[in-house]
């Protein structure tokens, strides 16, 4: 028997969205793209037994039930103009594709209920494979996932890994094995390097001035897990009650958003006098790979919720967290990602 | 030249507006949806009812 490597594992999961959380992409409207993480997104089954039920005369059990199902997992990847343009759109909600081959535009913001929008997120499959056929190792899809949400970390230095996405995704518990999905050719993804970064921040230029030393952003759904369980919301196996249920809708809650940065700090510097007031501006990042591939993602209003001294590297740095606002115009986040690959999230 | 998008209001209104962030966040946070161009439906001249006889004579 041959061992089997993580190195075989191959991803594809959907660019375009599914039409309903219980009906799975096909194929076609899949992609793959590596990821630099192993983790798996292993389906949970959670079982219960009988052990609290009298009338057995001991306390042990005697029966187990299949419940429910989980899904869920983790994409690591570095940054490139593909991924960040799908975990936009996926991860925020509300797309709005514009543009032609080769240059696809995809403007994102938050769904907003109170103006009409849904407040279930678009739903995608997520298939996992190694080795799939007559020798199959793990062949299985993931119906019904969302993006939970996204990380984006700028680092400085030379390397790819100081431009990174992590996504993480939650699914509905519909697990279809073996997925039955031809994996499609690997995506070629054009990366977006930190040294592309341009940022301004509740004006000041950190890119220009040569002060900024890292950044992190991020966005989560936290996903009403527990919400999409409802009264008919559903089987692993449709009609087969002791198969376990699934999830019905995946509904985002209390959504939060975060930018925090390190800078150099020197006389002059802006930070702590911007605490002390709480004056507020945007804060505008962009990382590009050419005229056709970039993502630039604007938080509408932030103010400083901290800025502290410290040091990187010997040198005089201040780390400040920013506190995302809601503009009345513009909301609380955009984003604008362009890419060369059409049907994403549509 | 800018590109274009069509959007529709949460009340129905279709609109053809330029796709910039600009234009397209402000819209979108209000509950406008991209849409497909509304369909122009114009009369076919060779249906009888498109016209009078004298005319179509």
């Amino acid at each position: 028997m041959s061992v089997t490597r993580m190195q075989e594992l191959q991803i594809c999961f959907g660019k375009q969205k599914q039409a309903d959380i219980g009906s799975a992409n096909t194929g076609v409207q899949m992609w793959q793209l590596r990821k630099l993480n192993a983790a798996l997104a292993n389906p949970k089954l959670n079982t219960e037994n009988d052990a609290e039920e009298f009338g057995k005369g001991h306390e042990f059990p005697t029966q187990s039930f299949q419940t429910s199902w989980d899904v869920n997992g983790t994409l690591e990847k570095y940054l490139g103009a593909e991924i960040g343009a799908w975990a936009m759109a996926y991860g925020l909600g509300k797309v709005v594709k514009s543009g032609t081959t080769p240059n696809f535009t995809y403007t994102c913001t938050p769904l907003i209920p109170a103006n009409g929008d849904a407040a279930e997120l678009p739903y995608f499959s997520f298939v996992e494979q190694i080795r799939p056929g007559a020798g199959v190792v793990a062949d299985r899809m993931a119906v019904g996932c969302v993006v939970e949400g996204w990380t984006i970390s700028i680092g400085s230095g030379p390397g790819r890994a100081n431009s990174k996405i992590t996504v993480e995704f939650v699914g509905s518990g519909k697990v279809t094995e073996p997925s039955g999905i031809t994996m499609p050719a690997a995506t070629l993804e054009k990366l977006l390097p930190s040294a592309s970064l341009a940022l301004t921040i509740n004006g000041v230029n950190y890119v220009s001035n040569k002060n900024i030393v890292s950044l992190e952003t991020s966005w989560k759904n936290n996903v009403r897990l527990d919400g999409g369980f409802y009264p008919g919301s559903g089987f692993q196996t449709p009609g087969d009650g002791a198969s376990g249920a699934i999830r019905g809708r995946l509904e985002f809650g209390n959504r939060q958003g975060t930018l925090k940065f390190v800078a150099r700090f020197e006389n002059g510097s802006t930070e702590l006098t911007k605490l002390k007031s709480q004056s507020t501006g945007t804060a505008v990042m962009s990382l590009t790979y050419d005229a056709n591939n970039s993502l630039e993602i604007t938080w509408q209003k932030v103010s400083f919720a901290t800025a502290e001294l410290g040091e990187t590297d010997g040198i005089v740095t201040v780390s400040v967290e920013c506190l995302p606002m809601w503009d009345v115009t513009n909301g609380v986040v955009s984003a604008v990602a362009k890419c060369n690959v059409d049907g994403i999230c549509q | 030249m800018t590109d274009t998008v069509h959007m529709r209001s949460p009340e129905g209104v279709v609109q053809e507006v330029e796709a910039t962030p600009t234009t397209l966040v402000p819209l979108m946070l209000r509950g406008w949806q991209q849409c497909e161009p509304r369909e122009e439906v114009t009369p076919d001249v060779r249906d009888a009812d498109a016209g009078t006889s004298d005319l179509l004579r």
